[in-house]
């Protein structure tokens, strides 16, 4: 077969040490937003990013709506009331504090956002006089038509906007750059006998250099975990929702180094996974988030009713935009799924009663039914702006000949999935587990902020932004606080770099590739960390993951840094496996909120279970401990007891920024 | 600062080399009578699956089709029109099919 000479160069060897205020690891939307806040602040910053930052992360190319802005001009819901709905909705195996900073501060990042040059407003009057839109202000609105907090937003023009604002700040940004370890100290004294933060390590994925980045705080802003159950090694890209580089590193380092995590028993079963059971996201016909409250009509094209929360049929299209009677306000969104009768919006009958009523299969969503502002706004603006679907979507379906006036989309299996996946084929999905943090969003770990998908049960894009924006001012007030960066072992830097190199000296004859160890690991998982579990099942998945870990990754191959990269994550998700296998043991009774099943201890949640259980790796030794789900207080009080400075100078757009 | 071949690395002598992953789909095509080989997309890739080409002028190289996250970036960002396509395999083509009138819907 024809080899290639690598069209970079070969840095494997070289070291380049450098050191910030405030480091940011993953350059998305909430490490851009991290950044972004400690340069505000005259930090120096240095923001990391394994991909390119213009069009990297989850939202890289898009994304069509922005939930909970409460404080934005038209809403008729208080932070408060969204925020603790969220928390009650999930049972309060709930990230509250990240809830309430989204309600509470949202729609100041959508003020930034358009201040850097993104767009959040109907400017060229294109849906002037729709009912969704106010036209004032211009915003439009998504979902709840009467209190407004959800807004349509054009976000195919945020990564951009927030990259030239990097720039502009002076953010020294390393793109295509893999953060791979943290710097952790733990000398006694400097602070204060507790584990801290001074950095992380990183390797150049085009050159193979090493790279130490030694900082005051650092925040980290890197991915949920995926590729655990999920693998297909022809389509890797399309094994999972998110991005294919996006796999939890942030989770897998964090671990190594000592972080508490939350919530890494709760898995769904999957949703997404177009390498095989499903389809492009928002690409077939169905009525959920993007494609809300699209018209929908089974294979004779009789129209499928929608209902309110009562089961009352409702006639017209614009109600499907409102509370039902006595209902204050509903919640749809990107982590709400089948929510309580208090919270539930209107939704197209249930699939079972749609048969038992003879409605027949194929279904399609019919935009050709609906008003011509809502067929729009659905085929055009959402549809084009929300991840993944200007190119892939629109764009194709255009070509292709699709026209919402005259066609219909079929939708595939029985639900809006348009999927049909096995309980053990399992995702990170629907506010998963993560770090655990405090107030100001900090870890265990002293100068160690996390944001976005790294956080515990984190939420969509509106919480990424700010999320990354809080714990990168909270991140430069402690940088700004001390003199010296943390002290480094200059052992650990080695460690890792000989760690991070590895692949490269093993002799591709004597090795096995990532792909094959990604197999394993995702049939390991979907063996004996599936649906249900139970005790011996999740100790013979320790101990085969074990064993990978000793025998399998020292013969990892690879012949550049790219294939290294490649190789590091499958690593990540070895360590994330065995972060899920240790929760799964640690919690010893099932869960319907955490969507936990055990064999062994069948109970569902027992009110003596009904605690967080934190888990922590200190040296080898599994360490848990119970935290009260309510752990965060009372949402408004405690924020307002931490940010009087962001309230008085900067909520509300107030600030003027240079 | 910058140290050069320090200790642990030092006995990697070969260059590094890639060599084409078979892959059943093709997302990315190029039209080479467009592409004007700026390499805008491989600077853009999240994925990285695109290195440029050795050819100066030539389209870059899709080296790992196979990694394609199908985010449609590389489009979004090249200035030539129809220098690059990129499409989903063919098991993720949805079907449409022409409305049925509500008049000819029978209930």
């Amino acid at each position: 077969m024809t080899e290639y000479l690598w069209p970079y160069p070969n840095e494997a060897g070289q070291t380049e040490e450098t050191s910030c205020d405030v480091l940011v690891l993953g350059g998305g939307l909430a490490g851009c937003f991290a950044a972004i806040a400690a340069a505000r602040r005259g930090q120096s910053v240095i923001l990391v990013e394994k991909g390119a930052t213009e069009k990297s992360g989850s939202g890289g190319t898009g994304f069509d709506h922005w939930e909970s802005a409460c404080t934005n001009p038209c809403s008729k819901v208080t932070p408060e009331e969204i925020a603790w709905a969220y928390v009650r909705e999930q049972d309060w195996y709930s990230n509250g504090i990240g809830h309430y900073i989204e309600c509470r501060e949202g729609y100041d990042r959508l003020l930034d956002l358009e201040h850097f040059g993104g767009k959040i407003r109907d400017t060229e009057d294109e849906f002037k006089g729709a009912e969704f839109r106010d036209d004032e202000t211009k915003f439009m609105f998504a979902y709840d038509y009467r209190n407004r907090f959800t807004l349509r937003v054009w976000g195919s023009t945020f990564k951009p906007a927030l990259t030239r604002e990097l720039k502009r700040l002076g953010v020294r940004v390393y793109d295509r750059t893999e953060a791979t370890g943290l710097i952790v100290s733990r000398r006694e004294g400097g602070c204060g006998g507790k584990k801290c933060c001074g950095g992380a390590f990183a390797m150049d994925v085009h050159t193979g250099k090493f790279l130490i980045f030694r900082a005051k705080s650092t925040v980290m802003c890197m991915s949920r975990p995926a590729r655990v159950w999920l693998f297909n090694p022809d389509t890797v890209g399309l094994c999972e929702f998110r991005p294919l580089q996006s796999i939890g590193s942030g989770h897998a380092m964090g671990w190594r180094a000592g972080v508490e995590f939350a919530m890494m028993e709760k898995s769904v079963r999957a949703e997404f996974s177009a390498a095989g059971r499903s389809f492009p996201p928002y690409g077939t016909g169905n009525n959920h988030n993007t494609w809300y409250a699209a018209t929908m009509v089974d294979a004779r094209g009789v129209e499928i009713p929608y209902v309110d929360r009562d089961g009352r049929e409702l006639k017209t299209v614009s109600e499907r935009y409102y509370p039902a009677p006595g209902q204050k306000f509903f919640l749809k969104g990107g982590v709400i799924d089948n929510p309580k009768y208090e919270y539930r919006g209107p939704e197209t009958l249930d699939f079972d009663e749609l048969i038992r009523r003879g409605y027949q299969l194929p279904f399609y969503a019919d935009l050709s039914r609906m008003p011509e502002s809502e067929r729009r706004v659905i085929w055009g603006m959402m549809v084009g702006e929300e991840a993944k679907t200007k190119i892939p979507i629109y764009q194709n379906y255009t070509d292709r000949g699709f026209d919402p006036e005259k066609h219909m989309l079929q939708s595939y299996g029985t639900g809006w999935q348009s999927a049909n996946f096995l309980e053990q084929e399992r995702q990170f999905f629907g506010a998963p587990g993560g770090v655990m943090h405090d107030w100001d969003l900090q870890t265990n770990i002293d100068g160690l902020y996390v944001a976005g998908d790294e956080t515990f049960a984190s939420d969509c894009a509106g919480a990424a932004c700010s999320t990354g924006y809080y714990a990168g001012r909270k991140a430069a007030e402690s940088a700004s606080a001390i003199d010296s960066i943390p002290h480094m072992e200059r052992s650990d830097a080695e460690a890792e770099k000989k760690r991070l190199l590895a692949p490269l000296y093993v002799k591709e004859e004597d090795g096995i590739s990532w792909k094959e160890l990604n197999m394993a690991v995702s049939k390991a998982m979907q063996n004996y960390c599936g649906g249900v579990r139970c005790e011996a099942l999740l100790m013979e998945g320790l101990d085969l993951l074990g064993r990978f870990e000793q025998e399998m990754v020292p013969r990892l191959y690879g012949a550049n840094p790219h294939d290294l990269m490649r190789i590091h994550e499958v690593m990540d998700i070895l360590t994330v496996s065995q972060i899920v296998l240790h929760a799964s043991l640690a919690r010893k009774c099932s869960s319907e909120p955490l969507f936990f099943r055990r064999s062994d201890y069948p109970e569902m949640d027992p009110p003596q279970m009904r605690h967080h259980i934190l888990l922590c790796n200190q040296d080898g030794e599994i360490k848990t401990r119970e935290l009260s789900l309510d752990y965060f207080g009372d949402l408004k009080t405690e924020y307002e007891r931490r940010n009087a400075d962001y309230m008085k100078e900067e909520a509300g757009g107030r600030k003027e920024w240079q | 600062m910058t140290h050069e071949n320090d200790s642990c690395a030092a006995g990697l002598s070969a260059g590094y080399s890639y060599r084409p992953v078979p892959c059943s789909t093709r997302p990315i095509i190029y039209n080479q009578s467009l592409c004007i080989g700026c390499n805008r997309c491989a600077s853009v890739c999240q994925c990285d699956i695109l290195l440029p080409s050795p050819v100066k002028g030539e389209h870059p190289i899709v080296a790992y089709p196979g990694e394609c996250y199908y985010c449609g970036a590389c489009v979004m960002v090249c200035p030539r029109k129809g220098a690059i396509r990129l499409e989903h395999p063919l098991m993720n083509q949805a079907k449409y099919v022409p409305v049925i009138p509500e008049s000819e819907v029978l209930n």
